[in-house]
């Protein structure tokens, strides 16, 4: 035995020439008996007539969005050289400064994490294309489903990073600590070194985890 | 094929990705005229905010120009651009901490005396609103694209990546809950 849902949306089907209009004739009997069926049919034209009111159409942001498209079109081919040539620079300021009598290490210490920056960069710019790629292959759907399981496992990573994080900042300035005062270049690296985990960690807490909570809220469970 | 602002796809690909500057920015406004206001419909849907939406419009852009160089054509261009335009909503709301239902509200208080009509055409539009917030993505999407003028139920399934069947039976039961939860909101605030 068909519901009225089931009645309904036969009408509806047929009406938008969906289904052959002979085959709605048993909908069609159960509606015009039915005060229910009615009723909803009748709201449920209410709601298509509201939803047909699109928003004002906004004028047009075509000069902003041309801005954006060429912020992003410089950042994506230059960003990794960018990024390898500041390390690099830096590096042979830092080294001046810091280790005056054997510049070449610290140099060398630094561009070579220049190198490896400029490789996760790159790495990261081509994830970004890779995954717009994914959606014309996966659809909206199974894009969503994809996306509940990464913030999942995201999440998760993240939890583990939140211990993680402090005992090595821990672990950093207790290694400075017990460096004599003639390793003053070890010391400047740990201590900046746990800086920056410290840095990471609030970043992790205060945008990231906030962020993923939010976004696992609003993609909500499949229903 | 999308019937609004038809255009030659595969022509305007390959000016998007060519060496030449002017010929590439020429192709990206005439694909940004003739895609974004659909695009902001669907974007407005899921956010239900009008700057977030238009942040998303620009973020689909974005992404469209990132990945464009290794689009094969496996979907049709605009099926592409709207399946990006979703996720740049999701994206987008959830980027930001803050979810302004007060725009609508603003609109729904402060109707010009006199001009019952667009008064009670701005109280619909906030009982939509505040209808569609309660909505869950699914539902939300699902309705933002049937909004938006001709795009098909078979288009519709072909961007969602679900049967036509699923979207007949989802837009029906997005539609009832949406008609719910309408009532739900005129009842709460009755008409002034």
């Amino acid at each position: 035995m068909k519901t009225c849902d089931e009645f309904q949306l036969a009408i509806e089907m047929q009406q938008r020439g969906a289904l052959e209009v002979g085959s709605g004739s048993e909908a069609q009997a159960h509606v015009a008996g039915c005060a229910i069926c009615q009723r909803e049919l009748a709201q449920l034209a209410e709601v298509d007539a509201a939803l047909k009111v699109t928003p004002g159409a906004p004028p047009s942001r075509y000069s902003e969005v041309a801005q954006a498209l060429g912020r992003d079109r410089f950042w994506s081919k230059y960003l990794p050289s960018i990024a390898l040539g500041s390390f690099v620079g830096q590096g042979a300021l830092l080294a001046l400064l810091i280790s005056p009598d054997a510049p070449l290490k610290v140099w060398g210490i630094i561009s070579a994490a220049g190198v490896v920056f400029a490789a996760a960069v790159t790495l990261e710019v081509r994830r970004k294309r890779r995954s717009t790629l994914e959606a014309a292959r996966l659809g909206v759907e199974a894009w969503a489903r994809h996306r509940r399981a990464q913030l999942k496992a995201d999440q998760s990573d993240l939890r583990k990073m939140m211990w993680i994080l402090p005992v090595m900042g821990l672990l950093m300035v207790a290694g400075a600590a017990v460096m004599g005062s003639e390793q003053r270049l070890g010391q400047w690296l740990l201590g900046g070194t746990a800086a920056a985990v410290v840095g990471l960690m609030i970043y992790f807490a205060a945008v990231t985890g906030p962020r993923l909570r939010r976004e696992r809220a609003e993609l909500g469970e499949a229903s | 094929m999308i019937a609004a602002g038809a255009f030659d796809e595969a022509a305007l690909v390959v000016a998007a990705l060519s060496s030449r500057a002017e010929e590439r920015e020429e192709a990206f406004r005439r694909l940004y005229e003739s895609l974004s206001p659909r695009l902001y419909s669907v974007c407005f849907g899921i956010t239900r905010d009008a700057a977030d939406a238009q942040d998303a419009v620009q973020e689909t852009f974005v992404s469209i120009q990132r990945a464009l160089p290794e689009f094969r054509g496996g979907a049709q261009l605009s099926t592409w651009a709207y399946q990006i335009a979703v996720r740049a909503a999701v994206q987008v709301r959830s980027r930001r901490a803050r979810h302004s239902g007060e725009e609508v509200d603003a609109q729904a208080m402060d109707p010009r005396p006199g001009v019952e009509e667009a008064v009670e055409a701005r109280q619909r539009k906030a009982h939509l609103d505040r209808a569609m917030k309660t909505l869950s993505l699914e539902h939300r999407t699902v309705l933002s694209l049937f909004a938006v003028e001709g795009l098909s139920h078979q288009e519709i399934a072909r961007i969602l990546g679900i049967p036509e069947g699923t979207v007949w039976s989802r837009l029906h039961l997005a539609r009832k809950r949406l008609a719910a939860a309408m009532q739900t909101s005129a009842s709460a605030s009755p008409a002034r």
